[in-house]
């Protein structure tokens, strides 16, 4: 396989912009897609555990 | 009946519900990077091109199983909502909840994507006369619109009942929206767009069906943390969750 | 029944008749939408002709949504509809009478005007007819539809814009048979199949609408 080869296969004959500007769309909406929501579960744990941290502060003072 | 019913017994409890899909959640995830990785790969590198399209035929890899799971979704949401109306079953809702984002994400993808293998197929990024181009339209707005009557609702659980009587108008209406349109279509014979042959060869649908299992396995993994994410933020302030959560201080 | 079916009638014609602007409203926006049009195509007879049975739908289905917002909203503010779920043996049929009054002011209202408005709009007399019965057979399903998005949004401060988005993709058929019910028409072929589309959708909608209407209120009290 040489750079030659690569080239020519991303070059997808005259659709490369097509087959790419799909491909690249939907990895990125999936990643955002994965990404949201494991930013919205990790943002919900740290409220939660904020407030028993501040719970338990408070009973200890 | 009596593991039946404990199943149903059960997913009336957060607590359960929010461990029991931690696996599946794992599963999910590691299949879906796997078969999207396998499938887009074959689909990108080995398999052949299409003699008529070229290798813009490529882009149905990842088009078909977008679209596919935009009218999936849709139709698991008119289920949810008609278990949360009939048996009132939260974890319906949650379910809900968890698929409209979803959905309006993979909706709009559809969209793009379809746009994008338009032009160099059909020369043209949209066209008003084909049917599956208007009808996935339609099922965005039908997204947009109970999307937008959960945000306008302020009390949750009216909110969700809400949302499933329409989800479940929505589903019932679908068939017919797409049949409608079709006949429309069919009068204005300007171009109609056929992508599906009746002999595509083996390596060629192969991927697509790797592809489309994976991406099943994809909306399994974000529903999954969407539904625990929202029941957690549902019971945050009960015991279960402080024990959850205390434990890790 | 039926006498449950006529009371309910006779009290909502009542209602009509004293809030008069609730019927002449809808049919001046129409007027008013129309002149619009008109105007912006600089009333160019052979534009205006052929974009004419797709203009009145478009603008039939919107000045439908403008009215619909209000049909439940006097009844749920004083209390009316609370009061007919907790009495009612049947509360469907007292919402079927809400329906087919407003349908009468609004729907049938817009049935009788638009030969005026059609030939506004220079469309030939010979279509007229079926412009009507189009209008006729399809306007039930657009009251039936939005009286469920009504439903919904009637708890809502400002249900009205919601109400068109969550309506207006499902009403999609029958603006698509209505508009090619009078297209074929004009083109000189029979529109029989559109018509009977239409003619179907409105019975479905009729026989499951007020029951669909009836939960969506029950939602929207609870709140």
């Amino acid at each position: 396989m040489n750079i030659e080869a690569i080239a020519e296969w991303a070059a997808m004959g005259r659709h490369g912009l097509y087959v790419w500007l799909a491909y690249g769309s939907s990895l990125a909406v999936l990643v955002g897609l994965v990404l949201e929501s494991r930013w919205s579960a990790a943002r919900l744990t740290r409220e939660i555990e904020a407030d028993i941290a501040a719970y338990k502060e408070s009973g200890q003072s | 009946m009596g593991p039946l019913k404990t199943l149903w017994h059960r997913l009336g409890s957060p607590r359960w519900f929010y461990g029991m899909l931690a696996p599946w959640q794992l599963g999910f995830g590691v299949a879906a990077l796997t078969l999207l990785t396998i499938g887009t790969t074959w689909g990108l590198v080995f398999a052949p091109a299409d003699y008529q399209q070229g290798e813009s035929f490529r882009i149905i890899y990842v088009h078909v199983p977008t679209v596919i799971l935009a009218q999936s979704a849709y139709m698991m949401l008119g289920v949810a909502g008609f278990v949360l109306l009939v048996w009132r079953m939260k974890m319906a809702d949650v379910a809900m909840v968890a698929i409209v984002p979803f959905g309006i994400a993979i909706t709009v993808l559809g969209l793009f994507t379809g746009a994008v293998w338009g032009r160099p197929t059909w020369g043209t990024w949209w066209e008003w006369t084909d049917a599956r181009l208007v009808s996935t339209l339609i099922l965005l707005f039908l997204y947009f619109g109970l999307y937008a009557l959960r945000q306008a609702i302020p009390n949750a659980e009216s909110a969700g009942r809400a949302c499933a009587v329409l989800a479940i108008v929505g589903l019932i209406n679908i068939p017919i929206i797409k049949y409608s349109v079709e006949w429309w279509t069919t009068l204005h014979q300007g171009s109609t767009f056929s992508v599906t042959r009746v002999s595509m060869p083996m390596q060629m649908w192969a991927p697509l069906l790797v592809n489309v299992v994976g991406m099943y396995c994809l909306f399994g993994w974000v529903i999954t943390r969407r539904m625990r994410t929202e029941v957690l933020r549902r019971e945050r302030d009960t015991a279960w969750v402080n024990d959850l959560f205390g434990k890790r201080l | 029944m039926m006498h449950l079916l006529s009371g309910q009638l006779s009290r909502e014609f009542l209602l009509v008749s004293r809030v008069r602007t609730d019927v002449l409203n809808p049919l001046i926006f129409l007027l008013l939408s129309v002149t619009l049009f008109a105007l912006a195509l600089e009333g160019r007879p052979e534009i205006l002709r052929v974009h004419a049975p797709a203009v009145l739908w478009t603008l039939v289905l919107l000045t439908n949504m403008l009215a619909l917002d209000g049909v439940f909203r006097r009844d749920f503010d004083d209390g009316v509809l609370e009061q007919l779920f907790l009495q009612a043996d049947a509360p469907w049929i007292a919402i079927l009478g809400k329906l087919i009054v407003h349908w009468l002011v609004t729907g049938f209202a817009m049935v009788v005007c638009i030969p005026l408005f059609g030939l506004a709009l220079y469309l030939p007399a010979e279509v007229l007819p079926v412009l009507m019965l189009a209008l006729l057979l399809g306007t039930p399903t657009i009251t039936c539809l939005g009286a469920i998005g009504a439903a919904l949004t009637v708890g809502l401060r400002r249900g009205g814009a919601i109400l068109a988005l969550l309506v207006l993709p499902l009403l999609i058929p029958v603006l698509i048979f209505g508009v090619s019910a009078v297209n074929r028409v004009m083109d000189g072929e029979p529109a029989l199949a559109e018509l009977y589309w239409l003619a179907a959708l409105s019975l479905a909608s009729i026989t499951s609408a007020p029951f669909a209407v009836g939960s969506a209120l029950r939602i929207s009290l609870e709140q």
